[in-house]
């Protein structure tokens, strides 16, 4: 051997280790960061089983108790506990499983029996449970009863070392086998008085009850109308939701834009484009004017605005129907306006469609409301208001302000009594929450 | 191994060694970039701060308006939308003071005005960004209406029985976005996804009520395809 071989063999040896060593090194590195990464993720899916199945646990204790008790004080507490606890059980459950026809099942009873118990306590504030509502407690009760079951024997898989990881991602996770398995229970459907009540799923369009089918052809002359400098109306598809339309794409305004005509009536109900806006030149008030004047143009009158909100200058703007100095805040129509150009960016008017009809409301003349002394009242005026589940309230709005921040009140027209209370925000555009 | 290496190199085939010198060096540098990277991988989690520029909204441009305006940059009025007039206090405000001359209010330039981003947005406005985030992850190539509508399927299940009842549990349940699980959702939103999420979370909604949509090209989920299709838009379909 050589000494050049040599001092070559001892070099190449050298890298060879160092190289070596640095990868091993740069393997443990990363493998360790894996394990810390996934210990952390089981930890997490841990936590949200056992909260799943510590509310759950809850959830029947109170039912049964509920099944027992006379006391109506009570009853509303344990009712709205149960309702609180089913939001925490069905949050977390939906951390672990994925989505099956068994999982959303199972996340839905929960939730719907979390609305329905919110429910039955509002309702036992001035009325006491009927027999079917009694036998329906019973009912969930037995069907909490068997969750909780499968979820307890899932745990105790868990505990015998079958750790929840991210395999609990696949369709062989233990919880996901564990709703499989009691996939006979029969979900029951829930229909009453909350959000999440099954009877909400057929909405009807009240104002075009009795309307007349629009042909595709007719459809797109009334795009042509509509908007007389568009240009590339092109029919690109239908949409057969409860509220079966026709959608145009166009180029409106130097942008491309979505149009939307119902098939019943040919009705403009949403129109939707985007376009940046830097450069805002008109104020609030001459986007309003611009959008009342669109509005009339697309056929619907009486509209009155009652929100405005800047969102970094594009101009969102909510019309309501008003009849008689009363506004009617389900029969809403919502336009957005480029402060800029002053072209129109969008439009909406589902809630109006679904929602517009002859009522028959009465205001009493006199009313008795009680107002917070430090409030000052700033504007007031008879209104209908939507309730979650589509229903309509009569009330007396009165917007007023406490040191700057603007409240809407609110009331019962006839007792007086406080229904709802909502807030401005005023951050990057006004929010009402 | 060495040996055999040495041989090969007494009987003069010195490009072997050449070879395995080359290897070596190819190694040494394949570890070096993944030492890099294990420790790039850590710094970018960084947090964004928000910005404000021309078009902006809000109260923290009227923030920004009060504070040029009482220190003589800003002649205009203090309304809280940022137009051309704020931008050219901003630059005024930017060339005296040695910062970048961009009329952004970026984090230098907010630092140097004595106002901090990050604590100026609230819960509302921080599940508007996610939405957004979620839209340019899922429908950034799709038409502003398809942008617009897969935003309204978040808000339709969180309005719906079957789903969570917030918008970061709809959007983090597990397995219901792809962009979730490959980071995709970590991209910054572009403008039209934010206006996209904004228009939804004011009550545009496209769909009319759908809680599902798929491209059907690409989507092998079985469960999915026996979905009731209502509408199809760009490259998604939608069912409830």
């Amino acid at each position: 051997m050589t000494k050049k071989s040599k001092i070559v063999t001892v070099v190449i040896s050298v890298v060879l280790l160092l190289a070596v060593t640095g990868l091993s090194i740069a393997l443990g590195i990363i493998e360790s960061k894996r394990k810390d990464g996934d210990a952390r993720l089981n930890s997490v899916y841990e936590k949200s089983y056992f909260e799943a199945m510590d509310s759950l646990s809850d959830v029947e204790i109170k039912l049964s108790k509920v099944n027992v008790i006379q006391s109506s004080a009570l009853k509303q507490q344990l009712l709205n506990d149960i309702w609180r606890e089913c939001d925490v059980a069905a949050s977390n459950l939906s951390q672990l499983v994925t989505e099956s026809e068994e999982s959303t099942n199972l996340i839905k009873f929960i939730n719907q029996l979390g609305d329905y118990s919110y429910y039955l306590a509002v309702k036992l504030k001035s009325a006491s449970l009927n027999e079917e509502e009694k036998t329906n407690l019973t009912e969930y009760l037995n069907i909490v009863g068997t969750v909780n079951e499968s979820l307890i024997s899932a745990h105790d898989k868990l505990i015998n070392g079958d750790k929840i990881d991210s395999s609990v991602l696949t369709d062989y996770s233990l919880i996901a086998d564990a709703i499989k398995n009691h996939s006979t229970v029969e979900y029951p459907e829930m229909i009453y008085d909350g959000p999440f009540s099954d009877g909400l799923n057929d909405r009807e369009a009240k104002f075009l009850s009795g309307k007349v089918e629009v042909t595709q052809e007719q459809a797109a002359e009334k795009v042509k109308e509509l908007f007389p400098d568009a240009t590339d109306i092109e029919l690109v598809g239908t949409s057969s939701a409860s509220l079966p339309t026709y959608l145009f794409s166009l180029k409106n305004d130097g942008v491309d834009a979505t149009a939307q005509i119902t098939t019943i009536g040919g009705y403009l109900v949403m129109y939707s484009a985007f376009r940046e806006v830097t450069d805002p030149v008109l104020s609030e008030e001459e986007c309003v004017a611009k959008a009342a004047r669109h509005l009339a143009s697309f056929g619907y009158d009486d509209m009155k605005e009652v929100w405005v909100s800047n969102d970094d200058s594009t101009v969102y703007i909510n019309f309501a129907y008003e009849q008689d100095g009363v506004i009617y805040y389900p029969d809403l129509i919502k336009l957005k306006i480029c402060s800029q150009s002053g072209a129109l960016l969008g439009m909406e008017a589902q809630n109006y469609l679904y929602n517009h009809t002859e009522r028959t409301f009465s205001f009493p003349e006199q009313n008795s409301i009680t107002l917070d002394p430090s409030l000052t009242v700033k504007s007031q005026t008879y209104c209908v208001i939507p309730t979650e589940w589509n229903t309509e309230l009569a009330a007396k709005e009165i917007v007023a302000t406490k040191d700057d921040v603007v409240y809407y009140l609110y009331f019962d027209p006839e007792s007086g009594e406080e229904i709802k209370v909502l807030v401005v925000i005023d951050e990057n555009g006004k929010l009402l929450m | 191994m060495k040996q055999k290496i040495i041989r090969l190199n007494r009987s003069g085939k010195i490009t072997v060694l050449n070879a395995i010198f080359c290897v070596a060096l190819v190694l040494a540098t394949v570890i070096v970039g993944v030492l890099l990277f294990a420790v790039a991988d850590r710094s970018d989690a960084d947090a964004e701060a928000a910005t404000y520029r021309q078009g902006s909204t809000g109260t923290v441009v009227r923030t920004i308006q009060t504070k040029l305006k009482n220190w003589g940059y800003y002649t205009g009025e203090v309304d809280g939308i940022f137009g051309s007039k704020t931008t050219a206090a901003v630059k005024y405000f930017q060339r005296t003071n040695g910062l970048a001359v961009d009329g952004i209010v970026g984090p230098a330039t907010a630092a140097a005005m004595g106002i901090n981003l990050n604590s100026s947005s609230t819960s509302g406005s921080n599940d508007a960004y996610l939405l957004a985030r979620l839209v340019y992850g899922e429908a950034r190539g799709e038409p502003y209406v398809g942008q617009v509508a897969v935003a309204a399927v978040v808000l339709n299940r969180v309005r719906s029985s079957l789903f969570p009842n917030t918008i970061s549990g709809v959007i983090y349940q597990s397995g219901a976005f792809s962009v979730v699980d490959d980071g995709q959702i970590n991209l910054t939103p572009n403008s039209t996804a934010i206006r996209a999420a904004q228009d939804a979370l004011n009550g545009w909604d496209p769909t009319y009520g759908c809680l599902y949509y798929y491209n059907p090209r690409t989507a092998t989920n079985a469960w999915i395809r026996q979905k009731e299709i209502r509408l199809t838009i760009g490259d998604h379909v939608f069912c409830v």
